[in-house]
């Protein structure tokens, strides 16, 4: 069976794209408008929206880099991880009900729509779509670069590929992806999160299994070894300190509540009372994919220290080199269809979400109305978000290799920073102002670049975003407070009043 | 009001903690230092080293962040003042998240000067605890979320209001 791994692997992931391709076609015939790309008709029911939330939130870092990060620094950032159940609760209180219930009364397509509605003004909605823009050009990027050096490298271990090029998988892994988003639009994407979850689920846990039984005495024998050479990398902050997880933690859990793929899926789901669920299902399905982040990287860093295995390239290298040693070759098969899963279901909803703001909410803050025709506008503007991500990918592997990682890295944070104070209390709080609102985005823009552009390192590894959320959160309440109250409109007071 | 103090309160109590962790020197390897052996490895070091003079503050860091999130959560539920019957419960479950931070802090106290560890489910103590009590408990408030979310969230009343509105909002614009 080993001898047939590449092609295994290789007919998954060839499958995968496949059903995506199907799934667009599908969609295609049932999104018949602007409302329909976006928001799925709004018609999305418990388990869909539930899957959709939590598949766009494990990107191709979390099957990644995630087992990357364990290897290299042990338990540190397990605190990522364990944010899931505080974060989508922080964000599920503040806006899981509120959001739908302003997307219904408002008919809002997308969520500056709804920070239009909120606080009357197109300016907030304007650095609202530009601060969305800006952070998924560099989520996008990551993922399009990831999904091609997946790509790549599959196609190189059959031996039938031996010379294809990152440029040839870019153009392959992208077409799939612009394909089904173009064609389907939101619906395409959803449809497609759902057995890509499904996928990612089955793959984590099996994973999981299965490095229970790769080290030589089990999974306790593996940390003790990790243990034994350092302490500290098997304690709870692992070798990144206490201080920087705990960073880590707050910044994952309040920024849930800025996300957009997050809040704009629960934006669709057809019956509000039907958001009840959608917690277990995220929270579910996220933790046990998150099974294979934790595992793989604890047990590749003690093959290592044992001499069981060699040293890696990279710390990146974790996952892909268990896969193709010590998984049964089904298994990775399975696995890699995952990680294209994780990859595609987050680049998807991001391009999705960035063709709103580009040609829903950039022209009705700047002209007042929307284009005629939009939803044609909105599959060339899904095509031209997808080229220019991967025009930049390509530039920054051959040109500057920070450039991605640096925007790649910056994208929770930003949304977190921008977005937390201006939806996540301003949806709950009349006393928020507009210009509150656009201050505090204009700030965590500034700071997160800052501090990104110029790699400034924190005292005690503290992250750059949870500083940049802090201050935006503090800003925002300040000048809220030294701000005249706003008038309100009527709808908006009593929809915050439910 | 007294949520809004709540959560003002909290959001401040954690900035101040932050900013006296970027004003307090470092010690030892506190972002820890390549491995000795394998490139691509980081190690930590020595645990009391490096974090002993942020334990403390670390600890109220959490305990900050902590209050902090459920005070958001108490925020986005409210409905005017009240939180209908969710404030009990939810403080509850804080404490209980409390507790096991600092059964967290205080295993990890004992074991980071070298002393005795103890593995529960292939993890060392402190790491079990976080794994294993700590971030289950936090979940409660997930449960709280879809257990009481007729009662907490959106009564039957609520959404009867909100289909008013929208109907009412409809009428206007037809």
């Amino acid at each position: 069976m080993n001898e047939l791994r590449s092609p295994i692997i290789l007919g998954s992931v060839v499958l995968y794209m496949i059903l995506c391709i199907v799934v667009g076609l599908w969609a295609m015939r049932r999104t018949r408008s602007a409302k329909d790309f976006f928001m799925a008709g709004r018609e999305l029911g418990i388990m869909i929206t539930g899957i959709a939330i939590f598949s766009s939130t494990m990107s191709g870092f979390g099957f990644v880099g995630g087992p990357g990060l364990v290897y290299s620094l042990g338990m540190s950032s397990v605190w990522m991880v364990i944010t899931v159940s505080t974060s989508y609760a922080a964000a599920d209180f503040l806006l899981g009900k509120r959001l739908r219930l302003f997307a219904g009364a408002f008919d809002c397509i997308s969520l500056p729509d709804a920070v239009a509605a909120r606080y009357g003004s197109e300016v907030t909605r304007f650095l609202t779509a530009i601060a969305i823009l800006l952070g998924i050009l560099g989520y996008l990027a990551t993922q399009t670069l990831a999904m091609a050096t997946v790509l790549q490298s599959i196609l190189v271990g059959t031996g039938y590929f031996p010379e294809v090029s990152l440029i040839t998988c870019v153009v392959i892994s992208s077409s799939v992806l612009v394909f089904y988003c173009v064609t389907g639009g939101i619906l395409a994407s959803v449809y497609t999160d759902m057995f890509q979850g499904a996928v990612m689920v089955v793959g984590g846990f099996l994973v999981f299994l299965t490095t229970l039984y790769v080290f030589e005495g089990g999974a306790t024998a593996a940390v003790a070894t990790i243990l034994r050479d350092d302490a500290e990398a098997a304690g709870p902050w692992g070798t990144l300190g206490m201080i920087g997880c705990l960073s880590w933690y707050f910044m994952f859990t309040v920024g849930a509540a800025g996300q957009p793929q997050i809040l704009t899926k629960g934006m669709m789901i057809e019956r509000v009372q039907n958001y009840r669920w959608v917690p277990l299902v995220t929270v579910l399905g996220y933790t046990l994919t998150a099974l294979l982040w934790v595992s793989i990287g604890l047990v590749m860093r003690a093959l290592v220290l044992s001499g069981a295995h060699p040293e890696l390239a990279s710390a990146d290298a974790a996952a892909p080199a268990f896969l193709q040693q010590y998984a049964h070759p089904v298994l990775a098969g399975i696995v890699f269809a995952g990680l294209f899963a994780a990859i595609m279901s987050t680049a998807d909803s991001f391009l999705n979400i960035g063709a709103a703001a580009l040609v829903h909410d950039i022209p009705r803050a700047l002209t007042g109305r929307s284009l005629t025709h939009e939803l044609f506008w909105a599959r060339i503007g899904t095509v031209a978000i997808a080229a220019f991500a991967a025009l930049f990918a390509l530039y920054s592997y051959y040109a500057n290799a920070r450039l991605v990682a640096l925007l790649g890295a910056f994208g929770w944070g930003t949304f977190g920073a921008a977005l937390v104070p201006v939806i996540g209390i301003g949806f709950n709080w009349k006393r928020a102002t507009p210009l509150a609102a656009s201050v505090a985005i204009a700030i965590s823009l500034v700071l997160n670049f800052t501090i990104e552009v110029f790699d400034i390192r924190l005292p005690h590894n503290i992250h750059g975003g949870t500083v940049a959320l802090l201050a935006s959160m503090t800003i925002f309440f300040l000048i809220s407070f030294l701000s005249p109250p706003p008038v309100l409109d009527p709808d908006v007071e009593a929809l915050m009043e439910i | 009001m007294r949520l809004l103090t709540l959560l003002v309160g909290s959001l401040l109590l954690v900035v101040a903690v932050v900013i006296a962790l970027l004003l307090t020197p470092e010690l030892g390897d506190v972002g820890g230092k390549p491995h000795e052996q394998f490139s691509t490895m980081a190690s930590g070091g020595s645990g009391s080293a490096r974090h002993a003079n942020v334990l403390w503050l670390g600890g109220l860091f959490g305990t900050a962040s902590l209050v902090f999130f459920v005070a958001l959560m108490a925020f986005g539920a409210r409905k005017g003042a009240s939180l209908r019957g969710l404030g009990r419960p939810l403080a509850a479950s804080l404490v209980v998240c409390l507790a096991f931070w600092v059964w967290l802090l205080v295993s990890y106290a004992h074991t980071m000067d070298g002393g005795a560890v103890s593995f529960f489910l292939a993890l060392p103590g402190p790491s079990a605890i976080m794994l294993y009590g700590f971030f289950p408990v936090t979940i409660l408030f997930n449960l709280l979320y879809v257990i009481g979310f007729n009662r907490w969230i959106l009564t039957e009343e609520d959404y009867q209001e909100y289909k008013r509105l929208v109907a009412e909002r409809r009428g206007r614009s037809a």
